[in-house]
């Protein structure tokens, strides 16, 4: 016997999982120009929404609507916990589709009851808020055609079976669907009635190819997949976030939930891999190695927790990926180094803390950014590996810039800035150029607007003033020859 | 007053390179108290005419030049100092814009020399011929040697940035060396620094980038806005000689658009002839044949024109026309003069119009006047697509490639545009943008809804924190320039080359070339226009005259009567759809109040139903003094004259010219200047003029406050959509002939509209619809018995084309008819064979049961065209081509989704029909007259039309089509806006309301609105939208 495990509504189901949702919800292809509904929940049903229209229709027939877009990463994340639970029940697991597993279960003693194994499998997801309908037949394609019907469906008579079964659960070639529809043809049975010759010579392989799936003779092996190497969530954000709490929210229900997936498999964390996606299309990424690894939730989190506590992004986070990966509990190396401290997890944590506690900014190797802002740049976590600069050639002296720029007050003339007083430096200036002007982002809340003064002083120096609306700043010393 | 003159400015017609209009440059360069400003578009000069309008108007000198693109990408500021130096620019562009691409058109160094003579230049800015002076050193000895020493300044410019002194210093080291003056300028890219922001979006638009990354391809700061002299003048304070230097350049300049040297061409006629006295003596031949006798009213009139015509010099521009106006008969195009050209004795002699001026006391005036400066309006009405194409191709090769070209359209930013570009440069999510356009795609809805409320529906908030800047963004954006494209008709041709006196450019339209100025900038500058409409229904009566010749039953359009009861009756009944002009909604429901009687009243109607007289409410004045429920008056009893076939209520633009010369003395230059104040839409200024001098006449005679202030109103209400009186006839003769055509000639009239569809309001299926309401028989698309076209029938049915066959190209529809005509189809496998139609041709066509006759029903078809095609040696023998279709027919749900998916239209039952049984309690249109005012009914059908006008405050008007007819509901602005997306989404709708059933227009209030989903019906054919 075979088990197909199919999620109905796959890309619905996997956008919905970690929200609550009332009322009507659909799916779209969101990279389309023209969002369309791919999947429709049963209340969006009741509204007469169905996949095919348009997010506008959809709207139309409820404006209340929850539309949400297709995620590869959610996707993702529900199709590994598919294989996961096929994998429970076989080793001989095959993943058909993201949303179809299924197993080989010959080699392993026939339940009691076909109809009770189904029922338990479909229960043990929906504690998970995961519908799952499950075929069982002596092929796994008929396996397969079952699950697709819904419940749980067991194939003993594969005529039967076939006669009443829709086509479209064939999951046929939309050229062939077409000219199904186009004959008026609603289901296997109808199909099989056509004359076999003439059907072949029309539809080709591909029709032959349906009606072996159907015939209930024909056994394939199945196309064995493993584990992969390591347990995945993901959520995609309605619209970008402005704080961390959301993140941090579905972090620990994350991390609950993977733990106790873990646990499940007799295995314990070593790496967490975080990654945000962010709205100008580029992902945070990091990576958290767990000193001494664990499936304590409150160990796991409290890293997160301290990462994000001190994490700054430019743009915002408009989803959250989670990756634990695992390793057998019992066997767990240190490393050389490590052993020799008591709480390693509690040392990692330190120092994720002491980097939130100076900020991000002071970790890392400063790199510029391309923009009129003096000054800006960005950390990053590796040296970039060289390339050719675009920066256009630096003229003039070199300028030893203070970071933090120093504050000063500044007296000015017509002509500029005439006296300067810092706790760098004082003096009245002798001569001036400027003012140089530059504004940015004006688009965001970090909008900036500076202008520079260059100012020889009475002292001899010769120095970059900046002021920002009436605050005047000592920038930096130009390096020159008295 | 400034010494500076601003010598590099760009303007949004730079398109993506600038963000100000150039009227905005003017307005604001006047109000900097700049002596003058030069316009330097990048690769054209587009902006300039509206820069020299608006300048002119503000006491500003506006000066000519455009930014070069070269070949080594570097770009070349010339200014045009001289005439010769203006034409040198223009063929220098076409010259280049003809032979590259739209994108890249660059000028090569090699051309410059030659062309050089009366343009300065400059050195540029950062993209310049010296970008970076040090390196580019060679290049500016190129500049010289191609200009002159004495032509060339090097440019500096100074936005406050530390970078720029670098280069500037080395600028000035490098004039030095080569003893060349500095000059220095802005380089503006805004009027005022607030416009910077829109800038920058332009710079992501065309790095196809966003704001957040863009880094420093955006605009250091905001520094290239315009700038006083004083403030210019405090800049260059260390080098003095760069400002006075754009006085000396700006002294230099001697040409102005003002003085473009345009001549219209000349007229080759008889050796002894005059251009004056041979159009004289085509009138008066003309004439004769127009009118028989000449009486003496005709010849006054006649030579009243012909001396002003010859005084002010236009003769040649008619005798062209003339001799277009011939061409078109000779190749057998149907053609018909609009405009103000109607009001021309003349212009109706020479066959150009064809309304009688003097039958119809037109004023003359309206069309030429002794203080006109500007040319007479003639327009020709042709058939659109291939016959109108036709002259315009004679007017390329009778004054050749350079001589001819149509005017341009400005292509603006618009609602979804705009937000589309903006969106994309703040990274606002695509879903959000998507949204955007699908809710809004029928336009921009200020009256209800603000901008911002928009966005927040389409899934942006209020509390987003890029909202705002987007609202504000798209503000400064709306309206400014996208791209250019080519206007509908309007053609403009030159003595000699027409690429001297503006640039001319390829238009994507292969065998088009277009000027790098719209239609009101050649009207502008005295460049003359012809327009070559394209009409569908010229086409469509064309194509009708054509068959009722074939049938036996010829047509002569001009000798239709024009008191036909029959026609009339037609009219009132509102029975029009399909009809010229008076076939819309609106025109529809006024109809049976109006109840046109005589031509004139057809005139009334095409002219009334116009946002002019809607928005200065003379609509419900006239119909209402019409029907006699108040009593006919006169703003004054002097204009009793004037406004009496109007009862009283001012409904043409001929009226209100009329009424200013007798109320406010206004001479025919003065009624002129009124005239374009009323068809120049872009300037508020311009009438805001106008009425001034109107105030001050008629105060000066006498008009009481009162009545001046009525009369005001009107002028102003005429603003923006006045309609002429001779447009109004022109457009009635048409629409007068469309109707007698649909009363008398109905089958070929409805082929005439199918073959030349899409035009018109309504969808191929509802003209069908009508056509069987009015038993006319419609046959499906056969390929046994369809020609490519429609066509009739012997016994007068309407056998529908292959050209109704969606995604079937029409060398697949000739070669089904060719092989036809060879030889009758045997069979399907003969038909494979001979015609090799594509599999998805071959689909549709058996889906549109367009196979029956070869197959036994559709199904059937669909079964057989499956399988594979057979060679020729394997044609099978007849006996062995019978395959028993092993399904049953389609039923007439599925036969009604297949005849819209494809062909558009069905000739089985209406879709409401079918479903008839299943709804209740639902009024049919035909019964709706029949239910007393004020009774609650609710109606249902499938949409035909969705529409929410301009001058309707919000409300809505949806026209449902059932079995019976079409039914009409008035939706207000609140229940739109809460069921927006049932109204702009659902193809079938139900609509609860009250009947308004009161003076014969018949209409439901809507109060409650539902989508009719049924699972049989789908998407029905295309309804007319908001349009």
């Amino acid at each position: 016997m075979y088990a197909a495990l199919h999620l109905p509504r796959f890309r619905l189901q996997a956008a919905l999982r970690w929200r609550h949702i009332a009322g009507s919800a659909v799916v779209v292809d969101g990279r389309d120009a023209k969002a369309i509904v791919l999947e429709a929940n049963a209340a969006a049903q009741a509204k007469r929404i169905f996949s095919g229209q348009t997010v506008a229709q959809a709207m139309a027939r409820d404006l209340g609507v929850l539309v949400l877009p297709r995620s590869d990463a959610e996707e993702a994340a529900l199709a590994g916990l598919l294989l996961e639970t096929a994998q429970t029940l076989s080793a001989d697991v095959e993943q058909t589709a993201p949303a179809v597993c299924i197993a080989d279960l010959r080699r392993r003693p026939a339940p009691t009851c076909w109809q009770s194994f189904g029922d338990g499998l479909r229960q043990q997801l929906s504690a998970e808020q995961i519908e799952v309908a499950v075929g069982l037949a002596t092929t796994p394609d008929l396996a397969l055609l079952a699950a697709r019907g819904g419940g749980v469906a067991i194939v003993y008579d594969p005529s039967a079976f076939a006669a009443t079964l829709p086509v479209e659960a064939m999951e046929l070639s939309r050229e062939m669907a077409l000219t199904l529809k186009d004959w008026g043809i609603a289901t296997v049975g109808e199909l099989l009635r056509l004359p076999r010759t003439d059907l072949l010579e029309r539809l080709g392989p591909e029709a032959e190819a349906a009606l072996r799936r159907v015939s209930g003779r024909h056994r394939r092996p199945l196309k064995l997949v493993h584990l992969p190497p390591g347990y995945h969530e993901a959520f995609d954000f309605e619209h970008e976030i402005e704080s961390t709490e959301p993140i941090l929210f579905l972090l620990r229900r994350f991390l609950e939930h993977l733990c106790g997936r873990l646990r499940s498999a007799h295995r314990v964390a070593q790496r967490l891999n975080l990654s945000l996606p962010l709205d100008d299309g580029t992902t945070y990424e990091r990576s958290f190695s767990i000193p001494a690894p664990t499936t304590d939730v409150t160990v796991l989190y409290r890293i997160l927790d301290t990462h994000l506590e001190g994490l700054r992004l430019e743009q915002r986070p408009v989803g959250v990926r989670l990756t634990v990966e695992p390793v057998a509990a019992s066997g767990c190396q240190l490393g050389l180094f490590e052993t020799a401290l008591r709480d390693l997890n509690g040392f990692g944590e330190t120092l994720a803390r002491l980097k939130a506690l100076l900020g991000e900014n002071a970790v890392g190797v400063p790199q510029r950014v391309d923009s009129h802002a003096p000054d800006a740049y960005t950390l990053a976590e590796t040296f970039p590996e060289t390339s050719e600069s675009t920066e256009p050639p630096v003229r003039g002296l070199p300028l030893r810039r203070f970071r933090p720029p120093v504050v000063a007050r500044v007296d000015c003339s017509e002509l500029g800035p005439s006296h300067v007083d810092s706790r760098v430096v004082q003096g009245e200036v002798t001569h001036c150029a400027g003012p140089y002007r530059r504004n940015g982002n004006w688009w965001d809340q970090d909008r900036w607007s500076l202008e520079e003064w260059d100012v020889a002083l009475t002292t001899g120096g010769l120095y970059r003033l900046g002021r920002s609306g009436t605050e005047w700043r000592l920038e930096g010393a130009y390096e020159h020859l008295r | 007053m400034s010494t500076y003159v601003e010598l590099h400015a760009r303007s949004a017609f730079s398109f993506l390179r600038a963000a100000s209009q150039p009227e905005q440059l003017a307005e604001r360069a006047a109000a900097l108290d700049l002596p003058a400003m030069a316009l330097l578009d990048r690769d054209g000069v587009y902006g300039s005419a509206r820069l020299h309008a608006a300048a002119r108007e503000r006491g500003l000198r506006g000066i000519v030049g455009a930014e070069l693109t070269l070949d080594d990408g570097s770009v070349l500021p010339v200014i045009a100092a001289t005439r010769p130096g203006y034409r040198n620019l223009c063929r220098l562009l076409t010259k280049a814009k003809l032979r590259g691409t739209k994108a890249h058109a660059p000028i090569q160094w090699a051309e410059l020399a030659a062309s050089s003579e009366g343009l300065i230049a400059l050195t540029g800015d950062e993209e310049g011929v010296l970008a970076d002076p040090l390196r580019d050193a060679s290049r500016l000895k190129r500049v010289v040697e191609a200009f002159g020493h004495q032509n060339v300044f090097v440019e500096i410019q100074r936005h406050f940035r530390r970078e720029e002194e670098w280069r500037n210093q080395a600028l000035v080291d490098l004039a030095r060396a080569h003893d060349l003056p500095l000059v220095a300028t802005n380089g503006v890219t805004c009027h005022e620094k607030a416009a910077r922001g829109v800038l920058d979006v332009f710079t992501c638009a065309r790095h196809h980038t966003t704001l957040d990354r863009a880094g420093r391809l955006l605009a250091a700061n905001s520094e290239r806005a315009l700038k006083s002299g004083a403030e210019m003048e405090r800049l260059f304070a260390d080098l003095p000689e760069a400002i006075t230097n754009t006085q000396r350049i700006a002294e230099r300049v001697e040409f102005s658009l003002e003085n473009l040297g345009y001549e219209f061409p000349r007229y080759a006629v008889p050796e002894g002839e005059s251009m004056d006295s041979w159009l004289r003596q085509m009138t008066y031949r003309g004439a004769r044949e127009r009118y028989g006798v000449l009486t003496e009213r005709v010849t006054r009139q006649l030579e009243r024109e012909l001396t002003l015509i010859a005084q002010l010099g236009f003769s040649g521009y008619f005798l062209i026309v003339w001799d277009l106006v011939n061409f078109c008969r000779e190749a057998d195009i149907l053609m018909q003069g609009r405009g103000s050209a109607a009001n021309s004795a003349v212009c109706y002699s020479l066959g150009i119009t064809a309304c009688d001026p003097i039958a119809c006391n037109l004023l003359f005036e309206r069309f030429l006047s002794e203080g006109r400066t500007s040319w007479p309006d003639i327009d020709l009405d042709l058939p659109s697509g291939e016959r109108r194409e036709r002259v315009i191709q004679e007017v390329y090769r009778r004054y050749g490639p350079h001589g001819a070209a149509m005017t341009a359209n400005v292509i603006t930013f618009r609602g979804k545009s705009c937000m589309r570009e903006i969106g994309k440069a703040l990274n606002l999510s695509p879903d959000v943008l998507d949204r955007f356009s699908s809710l809004y795609a029928s336009g921009d809805f200020p009256h209800t809804l603000e901008l911002r409320d928009q966005l927040a529906q389409a899934g942006l908030p209020q509390s987003h924190p890029r909202a705002g800047v987007a609202v504000a963004l798209y503000e400064r954006m709306y309206g400014l320039p996208r791209h250019l494209g080519q206007h509908s008709g309007g053609m403009v041709i030159c003595q000699g080359e027409l690429s001297s006196i503006v640039p001319l450019e390829n238009a994507s339209m292969p065998g088009r070339v277009v000027c790098q100025w719209d239609k009101d900038d050649c009207e502008d500058l005295g460049i003359i226009k012809v327009d070559l409409l394209g009409l569908g229904m010229m086409a469509a009566m064309q194509d009708t005259i054509e068959l009722c010749r074939q049938r036996g039953r010829p047509v002569d359009l001009a000798q239709i009567p024009k008191d036909d009861p029959a026609t009339y009756d037609l009219l009132c009944a509102a029975d029009t759809i399909g009809t010229f002009q008076v076939e819309s909604r609106a025109q529809m429901a006024t109809l049976p109040r109006m109840k046109p009687r005589c031509f004139y009243d057809v005139c009334v109607e095409v002219a009334i139903i116009r946002p002019g007289p809607i928005q200065g409410r003379m609509v419900h004045p006239y119909l209402n003094r019409r029907e006699g429920l108040e009593p006919v008056t006169y703003f004054d009893e002097r204009l009793r004259p004037v406004l009496e076939r109007t009862l009283g209520v001012p409904l043409f633009q001929e009226q209100l010219l009329k009424i200013a010369m007798v109320m406010a003395d206004f001479s025919g230059a003065e009624a002129e200047e009124l005239r374009r104040a009323l068809s120049f839409h872009r300037s508020q200024e311009r009438m805001n003029k106008v009425v001034v001098k109107l105030r001050a006449g008629m105060l000066a005679k006498g008009v009481s406050e009162d009545v001046t202030e009525q009369i005001l109103q009107a002028v102003q209400s005429f603003a923006v959509y006045g309609f002429p009186e001779s447009h109004a006839i022109s457009f009635a003769l048409i629409a007068y002939a469309s109707c007698w055509l649909k009363v008398h000639r109905a089958p070929e009239f409805y082929v005439g509209l199918l073959n030349n569809q899409p035009m018109g309001f309504y969808s191929a299926n509802t003209l069908l619809q009508d056509a069987r309401a009015r038993g006319v028989r419609v046959r499906p698309v056969s390929v046994l018995t369809s020609e490519h076209d429609c066509t009739l029938e012997p016994e007068g049915s309407i056998r529908l084309g292959l050209r109704m066959v969606r995604g079937m190209d029409a060398k697949t529809g000739h070669r089904i008819v060719a092989a036809r005509e060879q030889r009758t189809f045997e069979d399907l496998d003969d038909f494979r064979l001979r015609v090799a139609p594509s599999k998805d041709v071959l689909r549709t066509l058996a889906r549109s049961g367009a196979l029956n006759g070869l197959v036994e029903h559709r199904r059937d078809g669909l079964w057989q065209v499956t399988k594979p095609a057979l060679q020729l040696e394997e044609l099978p023998l007849p006996s062995e081509n019978a395959e028993a279709a092993p399904f049953a027919p389609m039923d007439a749900f599925e036969r009604m989704n297949a005849d819209f998916t494809g062909t558009g239209v069905t000739t089985g039952p209406h879709p409401m029909r079918l479903i008839r049984d299943q709804l209740s309690a639902i009024t049919t249109a035909r019964d709706l007259g029949a239910v007393p005012h004020g009774r609650r009914v609710t109606i249902a059908g499938m949409v035909i039309c969705r529409q929410r006008p301009g001058t309707a405050n919000g409300f809505v008007f949806i026209s449902l089509e059932d079995e019976t007819g079409v039914s009409n509901a008035v939706v207000p602005p609140a229940l739109f806006e809460r069921r927006r997306l049932v109204i702009t989404q659902e193809s079938f709708l139900r609509i609860e309301g009250v009947v308004q059933n009161a003076r014969d227009s018949l209409i439901v209030k809507s109060t409650r609105i539902e989508g009719l989903s049924y699972a049989e019906l789908a998407q029905g054919p295309r309804s007319h939208d908001f349009r």
